[in-house]
């Protein structure tokens, strides 16, 4: 029950923080919109393109965003030896890593929830389009995302390149999941519909990856 | 006048005599040949000490003789490299030690953009207190600090802070309490007051190990002191008396 208060609290406290500053709400939602308005530029509103290349356009919007909230994770334990607070408690480090990750998780599909709307305007999705798959595989996607992120977040949180090294070490963890977030994305667009290997892939990354992180918790929360 | 920078031999005589606080009975931290590296440097070399439950024990030593590093580790905020500490019986780091320890460090570990209230309720849960409102509000009744409870952290002055940290530290009713140049960046009045605080916390039966590189503000308040110099323990005033008369 004490590990559920902690991730309750940790979860509650993070969203409180972001709501009073709204620093990673408004970082991420501008690079994202900033990046699929570029994209809406560069690509004429044709239904093949979006068919052709929209998972790939969603999907760097989404990640390069997400990356914003997954470094201020645990940037903001940073400000006045916070961090310290939470190594020297007795709490459980998996259940502040837990409420860590759900924060970032529901901030980042806050904002994917604004900008996969205007995604569609923007890039005239064809009418065959399966909205609720691609609900789907962001929700997926985003939870892998997430989960990556902050366990990196943590382990990078002293090194003085800690905004270089976050994508450093995400990116070529995130690959099997990228790959599989951009392929089912573009089968929904398309409409093929072929996504049942992609689905697997993307949901057994998602178990593995927070098992791990589970499990490997107190070791990223004691870094010196 | 500046203050001297470590501990006399006389002012350190002038510390508070054993018996002067609530009887104790037993030892509440034991340090044997505490090592840390940092890198390939030493900066705690074979730290091996016992403090007195129940008593206030000042730790002197210069800048840089490794007072905090010690501190963090008895907190468990730092692994020792090698050796043996023990909070109250269990091993430093284990979360029944943790729950016997509070910190008092530089910084007040309390996030700027959460209230005080907000600030405790988070360390009260962190430290599985039942009533974490109720918890909160006793800490900072203890400290004097209740009209700060709706502050945000980021726009109390340095004493404000300490205090509002010092309810931090007492949250979880700790037996043990480290504080780590707590007077620093204060004014007389706040000095004074944090002086009296402390004083009745010994009196309450809390063990205290105050970090200092000055003996000037703590002398008269403690029972005894330890002295630190390049990582090693070179001098223990008045705590084997204290130890052998708990002992008895």
């Amino acid at each position: 029950m004490s590990g559920n208060r902690v991730f309750l609290a940790t979860l509650q406290r993070d969203l409180r923080l972001e709501f009073r500053t709204r620093e990673a709400l408004n970082a991420m939602f501008f690079y994202a919109l900033l990046v699929i308005v570029i994209f809406s530029f560069a690509f004429s509103a044709e239904t093949t393109i979006i068919t052709q290349i929209g998972g790939g356009l969603l999907w760097v919007a989404f990640l390069f965003a997400g990356m914003v909230a997954l470094d201020r994770a645990f940037l903001r334990e940073m400000m006045e030896g916070s961090l310290t607070g939470l190594q020297i408690a007795p709490a459980s480090p998996s259940a502040v890593m837990a409420g860590k990750f759900a924060s970032s998780f529901l901030l980042m599909l806050a904002m994917e929830a604004v900008l996969l709307p205007l995604f569609a305007v923007l890039f005239n999705a064809p009418a065959k389009t399966d909205w609720a798959g691609i609900v789907g595989v962001t929700i997926m996607g985003t939870w892998a995302l997430a989960a990556n992120g902050t366990y990196f977040s943590a382990m990078s949180t002293h090194a003085r390149q800690r905004s270089l090294l976050l994508p450093l070490l995400l990116l070529p963890v995130s690959i099997p999941a990228v790959i599989a977030m951009v392929q089912a994305t573009q089968s929904y667009l398309s409409g093929s519909g072929d996504t049942g290997y992609w689905w697997k892939l993307l949901t057994g990354y998602d178990i593995i990856f927070t098992a791990l992180g589970w499990l490997l918790a107190d070791i990223v929360i004691d870094v010196e | 006048m500046n203050p001297p920078e470590t501990a006399s031999p006389a002012t350190a005589s002038a510390l508070r005599g054993p018996g002067t606080g609530a009887s104790g009975a037993a030892w509440q931290l034991r340090c044997d040949k505490a090592t840390r590296f940092f890198g390939a440097f030493p900066v705690l070399r074979g730290v091996t000490f016992q403090l007195p439950a129940h008593r206030m024990i000042a730790l002197f030593g210069h800048n840089g003789a490794g007072k905090s590093t010690l501190l963090n580790i008895l907190a468990g905020a730092l692994k020792p490299s090698s050796g043996t500490v023990l909070i109250g019986g269990h091993a430093v780091r284990s979360a029944a030690a943790r729950r016997q320890t509070g910190l008092l460090s530089h910084q007040s570990l309390l996030h700027p953009t959460l209230t005080v209230q907000e600030n405790l309720e988070f360390f009260a849960t962190l430290y599985d207190v039942a009533d974490r409102a109720g918890a909160a509000r006793a800490a900072l009744a203890r400290v004097r600090g209740e009209h700060l409870a709706n502050l945000r952290a980021g726009e109390l002055s340095q004493g404000m802070k300490q205090k509002a940290a010092l309810a931090r530290c007492l949250l979880h009713t700790p037996q043990l309490l480290l504080l780590d140049e707590p007077f620093a960046s204060l004014d007389r009045a706040t000095v004074a007051e944090m002086r009296r605080c402390f004083a009745e916390l010994r009196d309450q039966g809390l063990t205290l190990l105050l970090s200092t590189h000055t003996d000037e503000l703590i002398t008269d308040l403690c029972d005894g002191s330890l002295t630190m110099e390049r990582g090693k323990l070179v001098a223990a005033e008045g705590v084997e008396a204290m130890l052998s008369e708990a002992a008895r």
